[in-house]
């Protein structure tokens, strides 16, 4: 039942959606015959440096550091921490109310 | 655009693990497209090794075996770390995630993690005989019921549901490493886990429930990789993604189970 479920394509429903989970990039080409045919060792690529041109030497106590545009931002949104914190302490009750248990067993 | 405005800034999250387009850099553009029945196939394949592997490690228990079992259960964890990555709160990617090698790294993780599977099953079986029958229609069941809930739209993996089965997630893992921690000081096991009460049972539900959700992230990555025409080992990648949460979703309802049948 289930590999004869899995053969079908996912109903208009699911794949019509504006809020689907873009995991491939949005609008991503993915087949585009004038690209070299594998590009998977971009996966460990080194993130490309950025360099101001030499004859605007900017003042560095000023201005801060650029950031290329292509390096991943290293911020993690303060949504996802307030979902690990939920997590946390939910898990902290369950551990206290476990040797609360196991201490009056 | 997404409706979810506040989670536009989710989306544009520096943790690679749970961002959008998660497969972007790695998404090549291969000569051959994925399809829906080359990911159907390829999982038929891995599952035939787990359980041919499992079948080996529950019939043939000697010593050599166990070592053979031992490599394997180690095999493939490093299978699935080299292929998944590994990434850690507040450190990034230790090892990034490397799809295209799922290939060579899925079968590995099959016939390594069919040891495993094989030896415990044993274990459970030995104390409460028919269980094993009742775990593996249960899980197929499960996932049967949650792929047809998916594929007619029932349930639709948004940013939203993404964020809250992640953290649900997460909280699992570290729950599972605090009692490994717990258990390597003091010699006991988290009462919660081996508990055959409420809150036992009901803690192995929630996990059951979490490894069912996770289900439905793996199908939308398989048909939204057949839909896109992504590469070639984006259907092997899938099948591995899938065959690993059955594992998990199958030892989950062994325990579940097991506490069951222990009151």
């Amino acid at each position: 039942m289930f590999f004869y479920l899995f053969r079908f394509k996912a109903s208009t429903k699911q794949t019509d959606r504006d809020d689907r989970i873009d995991w491939y990039g949005a609008g991503s080409k993915v087949h585009d015959p004038k690209v070299p045919a594998d590009q998977s060792s971009d996966v460990d690529k080194p993130v490309p440096e950025m360099h101001e041109p030499e004859d605007r030497a900017p003042d560095r106590s000023v201005r801060p550091q650029a950031i290329p545009s292509s390096a991943p931002v290293q911020e993690s949104s303060p949504r996802i921490y307030k979902w690990l914190i939920a997590v946390a302490v939910v898990l902290i009750v369950v551990v206290l109310l476990s040797f609360y248990e196991s201490t009056n067993a | 655009m997404s409706r979810h405005a506040a989670l536009d800034t989710f989306g544009r999250s520096g943790n690679p693990l749970i961002r959008s387009n998660a497969f972007d850099s790695t998404a090549a553009f291969g000569d051959e497209k994925m399809t829906l029945q080359g990911a159907v196939n390829k999982t038929s394949m891995l599952l035939a090794m787990t359980v041919l592997t499992a079948g080996l490690s529950w019939n043939i228990q000697t010593p050599v075996m166990g070592l053979i079992s031992m490599l394997g259960i180690g095999a493939a964890l490093i299978a699935a770390i080299t292929t998944f990555g590994f990434y850690f709160f507040f450190v990034g990617w230790i090892l990034k995630p490397r799809p295209h090698l799922a290939p060579k790294t899925a079968p590995i993780y099959a016939l390594g993690m069919g040891f495993a599977v094989g030896l415990i099953s044993q274990t459970f079986e030995a104390q409460f005989p028919g269980i094993v029958l009742e775990a593996v229609s249960l899980t197929f069941f499960v996932a049967a019921s949650m792929l047809l809930a998916y594929k007619t739209g029932i349930i639709k993996p948004d940013r939203n549901f993404l964020l809250m089965l992640f953290a649900a997630t997460m909280g699992v893992v570290l729950t599972y490493l605090a009692n490994l921690i717990y258990t390597l000081v003091t010699g006991n096991v988290f009462f919660v886990l081996t508990d055959n009460g409420w809150m036992g049972i009901g803690f192995s539900l929630l996990v059951v429930a979490i490894a069912a959700l996770n289900l439905v992230l793996d199908f939308d990555i398989i048909e939204q990789g057949a839909e896109r025409g992504a590469p070639k080992y984006i259907e092997w990648f899938g099948a591995m993604a899938l065959v690993m949460t059955l594992i998990w979703l199958y030892m989950e309802i062994l325990r579940l189970l097991a506490k069951l049948r222990s009151r």
